[in-house]
């Protein structure tokens, strides 16, 4: 059950997107949303093939590619700590700026997922130098500063 | 054509006496083409200040350099961590991350160097000696013409889904979905946009790729310890780069093609890196004796994407010299670098100054000349990176490429946007649906609206005007034997070897 499910994310966010599409151009005159209509179509009929395919999988009738078994494997613990970092990442970029955010995100990730070598401070430091150098300093690229800092 | 050669010695002498630019261009080039998403149009936009104060020979120099070096630097990326580092180079993912994983990471960066070099080179040479003849054909392209060619690069959403032709779709048709967000091109009605106003512009392109690609593929690896597995043999021997230039060379006439492909396809104004590469990557497929090998990670894949991504830069020049409309973002900044030096666009640019016209394409030959000897030892030791911790090399990845979401438009929301795709990358790779095909979509998706309804409003709605020129029906025809013919010449040969 639980691998049908996420099987499904896809499917369902297209055609979720697609009646949110749909909603935003009904009014529209033809040549805004002709286009889409078709595309719309294109989602739709490729989401039942995929269900009916999925259904067949599941009644024993059809059989799953060598590549779909494989990839519907179950991910490790590891991704939900590198998914909430980088989520974090991005939040505190808003908050403190890129500059402190990155190298937080690139020393404190690798400690989370299991990384132990004292390097880890030496590469985010050099890591973060080095962006610096290149986008702030060289290429006068303003990164953002963050509610905090500006 | 005596007139000519003369101007084209003394352009040549010039860019000899500047030399020394070229190497310092496509070192830069390299540097920031391996950045994803942050490609040479980027960095040349941040030195415009630089270059307009700098003389105009120079200044043209440099730019051309870094232009070369970009394209060749993006495939860095998408050899060692599976993430484009430009529209050009997703083609180059489809068979340089398989070969990474494989151990033979060093040899796909090197073959994508001395394939950028002669894909580069042909279309350069090819270009400068063309230049008018292939300017009045570009002239020839309106938009119905133009609809065609983006359709052949969409078409190659068909080969990439043949593992699975209902998830490639569906995946092909989201990402059109997805490109037609915002304004739309005849009311400027606002489309799917989420209330988001920076959403009116239509879905960033770079934040889309670098998620769906870079920051999908760092939250896979940390399932494993490095990116070429903990037992494989990463070679980093100079036999390993022997080996590699060898085999670069054996398809000599291969990357010539591809190269003359991209020339061709980014003479056409807006056409671009990415649809070179599609094209030249499914002809390649078509035309080669194993096609089924395509995107398990074979040389011959990630030579027909790089020569065409870099035959793009010599095609890319001819609409701007010859006509003063730039071809891609990199030759729209060399326009205002040379219209801020007083000096004449289009026609009028080879009546009074040939020789600054000949001299732009003359320092992109010569820097695929040199593009080998420089690239070689910069890039040949990263693919040591693929025995790096994936712990490490996740954040760094993500850290880096929220930097090339951001300098697209420069608006925090497209980091969020990246970390977005990143999610929905992530499920696609997972449960089978080819992330490229969504990619191909959100590129080319907006381009084919466009020409479509352009050519429909322009000739009040009739649909056979992209049937009237000759160069329409001749793409048409092109396109159906592309597609079809593979399939139709398998079947031939099943039946011929049955009797």
């Amino acid at each position: 059950m639980k691998n049908k499910l996420f099987e499904s994310v896809i499917p369902f966010l297209a055609l979720l997107f697609s009646a949110y599409y749909f909603l935003t151009v009904m009014e529209a005159p033809w040549e805004a949303k002709i286009y889409s209509y078709v595309l719309i179509i294109g989602i739709m009929i490729c989401s039942i093939l995929i269900g009916v395919k999925t259904y067949a999988v599941k009644k024993g009738t059809g059989a799953l590619h060598v590549d779909e078994r494989k990839e519907t494997r179950k991910a490790g613990r590891r991704l939900p700590i590198i998914l909430v970092s980088s989520i974090a990442f991005v939040i505190s970029i808003y908050v403190l700026g890129y500059i402190p955010s990155a190298f937080l995100f690139i020393f404190i990730s690798p400690l989370l997922l299991g990384y132990r070598k004292k390097v880890i401070f030496v590469t985010a430091s050099a890591v973060v130098g080095f962006i610096y150098l290149l986008f702030v300093q060289i290429l006068k690229m303003k990164l953002p500063m963050g509610v905090f800092f500006s | 054509m005596f007139f000519e050669f003369s101007e084209i010695l003394s352009a040549t002498q010039i860019v000899l006496s500047y030399g020394w630019v070229l190497p310092i261009g496509l070192v830069v080039g390299i540097v920031v083409g391996a950045i994803p998403g942050f490609s040479a149009s980027n960095t040349l936009m941040m030195l415009l200040p630089m270059t307009m104060a700098m003389d105009i020979y120079p200044a043209l120099i440099f730019m051309s350099a870094v232009y070369c070096g970009g394209n060749m630097g993006d495939s860095v990326p998408a050899v060692l961590i599976n993430t484009p580092g430009s529209g050009g180079s997703v083609t180059t993912c489809f068979d340089g991350y398989p070969m990474a994983q494989k151990g033979l990471a060093q040899q796909a960066l090197v073959i994508s160097i001395i394939a950028s070099a002669i894909g580069g080179l042909s279309g350069s040479v090819v270009a400068l000696f063309l230049m008018s003849a292939l300017g009045k054909v570009a002239l020839k392209f309106k938009n119905a013409e133009m609809f065609v060619v983006v359709l052949f690069g969409l078409s190659l959403i068909a080969q990439l889904s043949s593992k699975n032709l209902a998830k490639g779709f569906l995946a092909g048709f989201l990402g059109l979905l997805i490109g037609a967000i915002g304004f739309d091109h005849m009311w400027s009605i606002p489309r799917a946009t989420f209330g988001v106003l920076e959403l009116y512009e239509g879905a960033p392109r770079i934040a889309a790729m670098v998620g769906l690609f870079a920051i999908s593929e760092s939250l896979i690896m940390v399932d494993r310890l490095t990116i070429a597995g903990e037992k494989q043999r990463v070679s980093t021997e100079w036999s390993g780069v022997k080996e590699a230039i060898r085999m670069a060379f054996k398809w000599f006439w291969g990357n010539v093609r591809s190269g003359l492909i991209g020339m061709v396809v980014g003479v056409l104004p807006g056409a671009g890196a990415s649809i070179a590469s599609f094209v030249s990557y499914q002809q390649a497929m078509n035309f080669s004796k194993r096609p089924e090998a395509f995107g398990s990670g074979i040389p011959e894949g990630v030579m027909a994407s790089e020569s065409a991504n870099n035959g793009v830069t010599g095609g890319a020049l001819v609409p701007l010299l010859t006509l003063g409309i730039p071809g891609s973002a990199t030759t729209m900044v060399m326009l205002i670098v040379i219209q801020s030096h007083g000096m004449p666009i289009g026609p009028r640019l080879f009546e009074t100054a040939p020789v600054l016209g000949y001299s732009v394409v003359i320092a992109m030959i010569f820097t695929y000349l040199i593009m080998s000897f420089v690239g070689l030892p910069v890039v040949y030791r990263l693919a040591k990176l693929t025995l790096f911790s994936t712990f490490v090399l996740a954040p760094i990845i993500i850290s880096l490429t929220m930097i090339g979401a951001f300098a697209e438009r420069a608006y925090y929301v497209d980091m969020v946007i990246a970390m977005i795709f990143g999610v929905i990358g992530y499920f696609m790779k997972k449960t089978g649906y080819p992330p490229h095909a969504a990619i191909l979509g959100i590129i080319l998706g907006p381009m084919v609206e466009h020409y479509f309804l352009l050519s429909m409003r322009l000739t009040n709605n009739s649909p056979t005007t992209f049937f009237r020129s000759g160069i329409s029906i001749t793409l048409w025809v092109l396109l159906f034997v592309t597609l079809l013919g593979p399939m139709v010449y398998k079947k031939i040969k099943a039946v011929l070897k049955t009797n």
